[in-house]
């Protein structure tokens, strides 16, 4: 309780509450425009989060994500288009009550749920994630190592694309990574000559070529659509205590199992929120009434995909492990402002860390109070037409490529990277097994080369000691496990 | 072209590209003695094999796959005009500004002509012009209040 109310503290300053409220404000517009996701909103903000100090950058990306999960929900009840892939679940009943005269009704469930679910995983983050660090501290090399291992081969086991592919997809990430001068010999690896290779490639053009620039591209190849008109009237928020009451156990119960998900790295809330869905269905006693506009079938989803937030960080911030794309980005950040996430930056940086779950916090009532009086307006921008979107995201998206490091090599990299994800994401790589892979890549490589440094080249400093073999054991369980499901859907699909 | 046809094409891509990388990576230059488990050379060779085993693996697959008569999903980009559009419009602004220097120009020019030919036709041509004009001014302004003024980049 006391390091929370010094993470208060820490955002009381008033730079800082004002980027939290900026935060707040630009996940509710980036989450409520469907084609701009989280994590694409967090890309393009690097540039400007360059220049500031970390906590302020770290709130003002974090804020954005939470009310980015909310923001999702308003496209998906006005319009029945999903603002993100973590707000597919809630079209489900938003829609349907939104189609029947109860627009306001659908929103004031999503916001209540949201908000409920986001207080919760704050909760849980603030209580596990000190005792937690204090356990990793106690990690050396091989077992971070593994960890981590288990980290990327966890993606492959959730992941909807093929083993291959998934794993292709890490291993390129990881590849990747390695080009510049390698920090334990000095050796210059992949770099052609080009000077700007030297420190490898840039962040920055990385992950916005894949978050935006290959979503601009989605856009302008997608066939023309006509934009449906959004709902304007009907459009209050309130619920009453009785309507509360009704979606309180299970909102309670899906922002629980949300942050759980959260926790595993790349499940994200888009997972979380068609378990809670599924989950809310099956247990409820009128599973008829679930795609007519049920307000359970509305909280279950957006409870836990606001959860999914306090979730992802805890794995991020006791091992420098990103639960999501989103914290991938955020990770990002961190490291550009010299702080490598991971067990000792809750004894180094006190004040980012509590910060950070003071920041989650305030995020998320100012959410609640931002939806509960401006969600009209929210759903009045949607009439933004996708050509000016598209626009503004693909010169923003070159221009921050740019302020990273000053250099129009990265804007290439960023238009070349953003061609070749667009093309490989058709294909079906995974985007989320990629950009885990490359954030993890120096934590990985450094760990697996120390542990054969302390070992003298011996592999089995991997298998010898008691933790090692209880992740190794861990690892294998959910790798082959996921391969058997995966090969018994295939099945189950041939044989469809 | 069906989806796995072109599923198999970027998976041979990725598997040359791991072999290229792994014969790169055996001429690494190290500074400090020859010591195998760390030398600079070690991991991305052990990268760059998982990758063409996995490539491999991806390949027989999708082959199966195609054998089992399975592969009926065809591979589709779209609306190739607009994605052409977007993407010499991005290239126009690059060159401009890595050669000449000339950031905002180009950026009003190729905001313009995308607009132009991104937005539906509309029956008055003059406003059609007009309004893409206002956007690109717009577009322009908002750049250099963000990055000139504010954060001191400058373009």
């Amino acid at each position: 309780m006391g390091n929370l109310l010094f993470g208060f503290s820490v955002i009381a300053d008033p730079i800082c509450f004002l980027w939290i409220v900026i935060g707040t404000v630009l996940g509710l517009f980036i989450g409520a425009l469907p084609g701009v996701g989280p994590a694409a909103g967090c890309a393009l903000l690097l540039s400007v989060t360059y220049k500031m100090d970390s906590i302020p950058a770290i709130c003002l990306m974090i804020s954005l994500y939470m009310a980015a999960m909310y923001g999702g929900s308003i496209s998906s009840i006005v319009l029945s288009v999903p603002g993100s892939g973590a707000s597919v679940a809630t079209i489900q009943d938003g829609a349907p009550m939104a189609h029947a005269g109860y627009p306001g009704k659908a929103l004031g469930y999503s916001l209540t749920a949201s908000s409920i679910g986001g207080i919760i995983g704050c909760i849980v983050l603030s209580m596990l994630t000190a005792p937690l660090a204090v356990l990793c501290l106690k990690l050396s090399d091989p077992e971070v190592f593994l960890i981590t291992l288990f980290g990327l081969l966890s993606v492959s086991s959730v992941s909807s694309t093929t083993v291959p592919k998934t794993m292709l997809s890490i291993l390129l990430g990881l590849l990747m990574a390695t080009v510049g001068l390698d920090t334990f010999t000095g050796a210059a690896r992949y770099c052609t000559g080009i000077p700007s290779l030297y420190d490898g490639f840039e962040t920055v053009s990385i992950l916005i070529g894949m978050f935006a620039i290959s979503e601009v591209l989605k856009m302008a190849s997608s066939k023309k659509q006509e934009r449906v008109k959004p709902m304007r009237e009907g459009l209050s928020t309130k619920l009453t205590w009785k309507e509360i009451k009704y979606i309180l156990p299970t909102t309670i119960w899906s922002a629980l199992v949300g942050v759980i998900v959260g926790i595993v790295p790349a499940l994200g809330g888009g997972t979380a929120s068609w378990l809670c869905y599924t989950t809310a269905k099956r247990r409820s006693k009128h599973p008829e009434t679930f795609g007519k506009g049920e307000p359970i079938g509305i909280a279950a989803p957006e409870a836990a995909n606001n959860a999914v937030v306090g979730g992802s960080l805890i794995p991020f911030i006791v091992l420098g492990i990103p639960g999501s794309e989103v914290i991938a980005v955020v990770s990002s950040a961190l490291i550009m402002h010299g702080i490598q996430p991971g067990p000792t930056v809750i004894n180094n940086h006190p004040d980012l860390v509590y910060g950070i779950f003071a920041c989650l916090f305030v995020a998320t009532i100012l959410m609640y109070f931002f939806g509960r009086y401006t969600t009209a307006l929210w759903a009045r921008l949607l009439t933004l037409p996708d050509y000016v979107l598209l626009v503004f995201v693909l010169f923003l998206g070159m221009v921050g490529s740019y302020a990273s490091r000053g250099q129009i090599f990265d804007v290439w990299v960023t238009i070349i990277f953003g061609v070749v994800w667009y093309f490989i994401d058709k294909v079906g790589f995974s985007k989320a097994a990629f950009i885990l892979s490359y954030i993890l890549a120096y934590l990985f490589e450094s760990k697996f080369r120390r542990s054969l440094t302390i070992s003298h080249g011996n592999y089995a400093i991997f298998v010898n000691r008691p933790f090692c073999v209880v992740i190794l054991c861990i690892i294998v369980v959910t790798f082959v496990g996921g391969a058997v499901r995966k090969a018994l859907d295939n099945k189950t699909k041939a044989a469809k | 072209m069906k989806q796995k046809y072109i599923s198999i094409i970027a998976q041979t891509i990725v598997t040359i590209i791991g072999i290229v990388m792994f014969v790169v990576a055996q001429g690494f230059e190290d500074f400090n003695g020859n010591n195998a488990y760390i030398s600079s050379s070690y991991y991305p060779s052990i990268i760059c094999c998982l990758i063409v085993i996995f490539g491999v693996w991806g390949i027989i697959e999708d082959v199966v796959t195609i054998k089992q008569g399975n592969s009926e999903a065809k591979f589709k980009i779209g609306n190739t005009r607009n994605l052409f559009l977007v993407l010499g419009a991005a290239v126009f602004v690059l060159m401009m500004w890595q050669f000449f220097s000339l950031f905002y120009p180009s950026i009003f020019i190729a905001v313009a002509v995308l607009m132009y030919f991104l937005r539906p036709t509309q029956e008055n041509k003059m406003k059609h012009i007009g309004f893409c004009l206002l956007i690109s001014t717009i577009l322009l302004f908002l750049f250099y209040a963000i990055f000139d003024l504010a954060l001191q980049v400058h373009l």
